[in-house]
């Protein structure tokens, strides 16, 4: 009875200790949770963050959550038991991860937000994400100025549920409302993807053909918009914003098919979050909860002294 | 007896489905996310209690100039300020010139003390961004935990200048007056340039 009893201790105790985070001293490693990798920004920040962790000495691994919340959890989970010591993070939703980020706050792994918001300023230890409203704000101010204050347009929102859709569309809203004869005349969300957004263009086409202007929350969607306003021949005629700074809209802009963007800096916010990460790891606590990084507004004006993703 | 089972299942099924889906625009989704903060009346305290007294300090802008122009690291360092990490940094200037030109958007102004005569454009539409609330360094994000809010202060701060400061000037002014004006100057540290200067003003006055 006596070595059933030891038995089951010992399986137990062996049980407990396989579900724990494997910590050991000599590993270093951080997670990269990446919202999608299906649009090349995010591939870019993921690879950032990635070479900037290695650059400090730790193994970085990049998860894709193909913007599903769902996803992201499976990911969360596999990174706290796979004892990785600190998560790098770009939600996919910013009410939808909030239990994820808790899940690993409650497991001791501390969680670095880049360019995306979650709807809690207690779970993550710092946010650091890209200044969409003010960003917004100046490529609206180009928009009224291009559009000389009058004219009919459409916005194209990404995913509903992402901060960062709201901010950019509410700093545009915040300046083009202003001027009455400029008409919205639809608003409707393509998930920040290249080919829906191709889709609702040329179905906002068919309804509203003769619109002067297309808003859209990234640059994905600029494109996929564009395309399919080529398609139906209006290219020349109705003018395309995106949010961003991705390679093939600074070409488009270029090349006259684009307007303009806003110009995020992946990059900064990449870096920031592994070097924010280090320190946490190496005892600092002192982290602001919200970092804003700024974005630059980018036309034909000035479009030689930037290279997408802002590497210029 | 069975069918008025199902009859009264399919009922309760109905109703729990009615009240447990709600229809909502996508606008009101994020509309709801809104606080109870009140942006208003927090930017007419910023720009009446904490902005108004230090105007005066404000630096010259042809001094500023030839600082950028000498050292611009070090100037940006001094006299910008900005809640953004980034390129864009903020400077709380004051100048004097006359005006040369007055077009729907702006009115431009040849500013005193520089050779050959630095041309501003004062804006007098298009007041948007951070650049009042930024640029004299009072503005303390650590104090702010809700992005909504951060946005709204400068959007409120912006709109009563728009409404309040702009109007009598624009009313007033005539090509050749003198201008004395005190406002918000943005730049990019990294893509620095200064041959096209745009000022949200703060303060105004003809002369």
């Amino acid at each position: 009875m006596k070595h059933l009893h030891f038995a089951l201790m010992l399986m137990l105790g062996l049980s407990t200790t396989a579900c724990q985070p494997k910590k050991t001293p000599q590993e270093k490693k951080m997670a990269i949770i990446i919202s999608t990798l299906n649009n090349p920004w995010f591939v870019f920040l993921a690879e950032n963050a990635a070479a900037k962790a290695k650059e400090l000495g730790y193994e970085a691994k990049i998860f894709d959550s193909q913007n599903n919340t769902a996803l992201e959890s499976d990911h969360f989970e596999n990174a706290i038991v796979s004892g990785f010591q600190a998560i790098l993070f770009n939600p996919t939703d910013a009410d939808g991860s909030v239990a994820n980020v808790q899940k690993a706050k409650d497991a001791g792994v501390p969680v670095f937000c880049m360019d995306r918001e979650i709807n809690s300023n207690t779970v993550a230890v710092s946010q650091i994400l890209s200044d969409s409203y003010s960003g917004s704000v100046a490529v609206a101010k180009h928009f009224v100025q291009q559009l000389n204050k009058k004219g009919t347009y459409v916005e194209i929102l990404g995913l509903v549920g992402d901060n960062n859709t709201w901010a950019r569309s509410k700093g545009f809203h915040s300046v083009v409302d202003n001027y009455p004869a400029l008409k919205m005349v639809a608003q409707q969300s393509a998930d920040f993807d290249r080919n829906k957004a191709l889709e609702v263009m040329e179905s906002l086409l068919q309804a509203q053909p003769n619109i002067d202007a297309v808003f859209c929350g990234n640059d994905a969607m600029a494109m996929g918009a564009y395309q399919a306003l080529a398609g139906a021949g209006k290219a020349d005629k109705v003018k395309v914003f995106g949010f961003d700074g991705a390679a093939d809209v600074i070409t488009a802009i270029k090349e006259g098919k684009v307007s303009a963007t806003g110009m995020q800096f992946p990059q900064v916010m990449a870096q920031m979050a592994a070097v924010f990460a280090d320190e946490y790891l190496r005892g600092k606590r002192d982290f602001a909860q919200k970092i804003p990084v700024a974005v630059e507004l980018v036309t034909l004006n000035n479009i030689d002294d930037y290279a997408a993703f802002g590497k210029k | 007896m069975k069918r008025y089972r199902y009859l009264l299942l399919s009922i309760a099924i109905l109703v729990l489905a009615y009240f447990s889906i709600e229809v909502k625009a996508l606008d009101e989704v994020n509309q709801s996310r809104a606080a109870t903060f009140d942006p208003k009346a927090y930017a007419r305290d910023f720009l009446d209690k904490k902005l108004a007294p230090v105007l005066p300090q404000a630096i010259d802008l042809p001094e500023l100039l030839s600082k950028l122009s000498q050292n611009k690291d070090e100037t940006f360092e001094k006299y910008s300020h900005a809640v953004s990490i980034g390129n864009l940094r903020n400077f709380l200037v004051q100048g004097e010139g006359k005006v040369t030109e007055i077009q729907e958007n702006e009115v431009l102004i040849a500013l005193n003390n520089t050779e050959p005569a630095q041309v501003v454009h004062l804006a007098t539409e298009f007041i948007y961004g951070n650049s009042i609330r930024d640029a004299a360094g009072l503005f303390d994000i650590k104090n702010f935990s809700n992005s909504n809010d951060i946005n709204s202060i400068a959007a409120e701060i912006n709109r009563i200048i728009r409404s309040e400061v702009i109007p009598p000037f624009r009313k007033q002014v005539k090509l050749g007056d003198r201008v004395q004006f005190i406002g918000a100057l943005e730049l990019n540290q990294a893509r620095l340039n200064v041959r096209q200067l745009e000022i949200l003003p703060i303060q105004l006055s003809l002369k």
